[in-house]
């Protein structure tokens, strides 16, 4: 687990004290997790950029209000998904697929099988991830980018955990289906 | 060998680093050059809000408004007018009123003319004399009678 080995070494509470060393390894260790982030599901490479820097002021500005400094990179993450959402809701309707639409599939939850991805079918399905719709995209990634709990995962996109595991569900569903048809 | 998705990922977006690069440097010099700034300074800039404050109030209470502002100015335009006016009348009603008060000054004459007539029954024209002493009066009192 990668994020959670590194987030202990991370110089969180250095950062919190204005050491801008400490700051400056924080964003360098996030700066291209974050962007590979939101530009898969904004697809907008400017917006991207933006929505990253909007990132990186608020974790200044903000930080105070970070409670568990091991939270750090599902912090930052929760504000970029944030951040995302908003740019969502700025596009029309048919462009704006809606987040809030798929947060209701949690009634028929999966089992940890079905929801967990195996390690021979990540590389095919993160080939075959723009096609899924943002919501299923976002857990997919933030699953494989940052290896993030189920926990984390519903933190950052302040869903229920049965929300995340169904989307996670959906989400390797879709992409069998789509790779099968390619396949074919 | 394999790929993890992450590395595919990043491999995506590699490109970006130089931006991402830039980025970071620029708010690490706004946001933390400010922080420290009001952290030293104890209150964040208040000089400079001292500074901007007629030219914010002029944006942000003014400007948005300045129809209503404008109309307000004109109507206390017109009502320091019209006092002007109202204050210049009466001026002029007193220059007017000199006749009027040359008929009280007569009649003022008149009134003493007439006491002046009375006055013979009483001791004339006398003017009134400083108050003497209450012994002097007694007497002055008792001759009358």
């Amino acid at each position: 687990m990668l994020a959670v080995a590194e987030s202990k070494e991370l110089p969180v509470r250095e950062a919190k004290a204005g050491d801008p060393e400490a700051w400056n390894r924080l964003f360098q260790r996030y700066q291209l997790p974050l962007y590979s982030y939101v530009f898969e599901l904004v697809r907008d490479e400017q917006t991207s950029l933006d929505i990253v820097q909007e990132v990186f002021i608020n974790a200044v500005r903000y930080v105070d209000r970070l409670r568990d400094d091991g939270k750090f990179g599902s912090w930052l993450f929760g504000i970029a998904h944030q951040k995302c959402i908003q740019q969502w809701r700025k596009l029309p309707r048919e462009e704006g697929i809606g987040i809030e639409e798929l947060g209701s599939v949690s009634d028929d939850e999966p089992s940890p099988s079905e929801w967990l991805i195996n390690k021979e079918q990540e590389e095919e399905f993160m080939l075959q991830l723009n096609q899924l719709p943002p919501p299923q995209r976002s857990v997919l990634l933030l699953h494989f980018v940052e290896d993030f709990s189920l926990e984390e995962i519903a933190g950052i996109t302040m869903t229920a955990i049965g929300t995340v595991k169904s989307r996670l569900h959906y989400a390797r569903k879709s992409l069998r289906k789509i790779i099968e048809k390619e396949r074919s | 060998m394999n790929k993890t998705p992450r590395e595919i990922l990043f491999e995506r977006h590699r490109d970006a680093e130089g931006q991402l690069d830039a980025i970071r440097e620029r708010v690490l010099v706004q946001e933390l050059t400010a922080t420290r700034a009001g952290a030293e300074h104890g209150s964040p800039d208040v000089a400079q809000l001292l500074v901007q404050l007629p030219g914010r109030i002029w944006r942000e209470l003014f400007w948005p408004c300045r129809r209503i502002w404008a109309g307000l100015a004109a109507a206390w335009l017109v009502i320091i007018a019209i006092n002007f006016q109202s204050l210049e009348g009466p001026a002029s009603a007193q220059g007017g009123s000199s006749g009027a008060s040359s008929v009280f000054w007569t009649f003022l004459a008149e009134q003493n003319r007439l006491l002046a007539e009375l006055g013979d029954v009483a001791p004339p024209q006398q003017p009134p004399a400083a108050p003497r002493p209450r012994s002097d009066r007694r007497e002055f009192n008792r001759a009358r009678c």
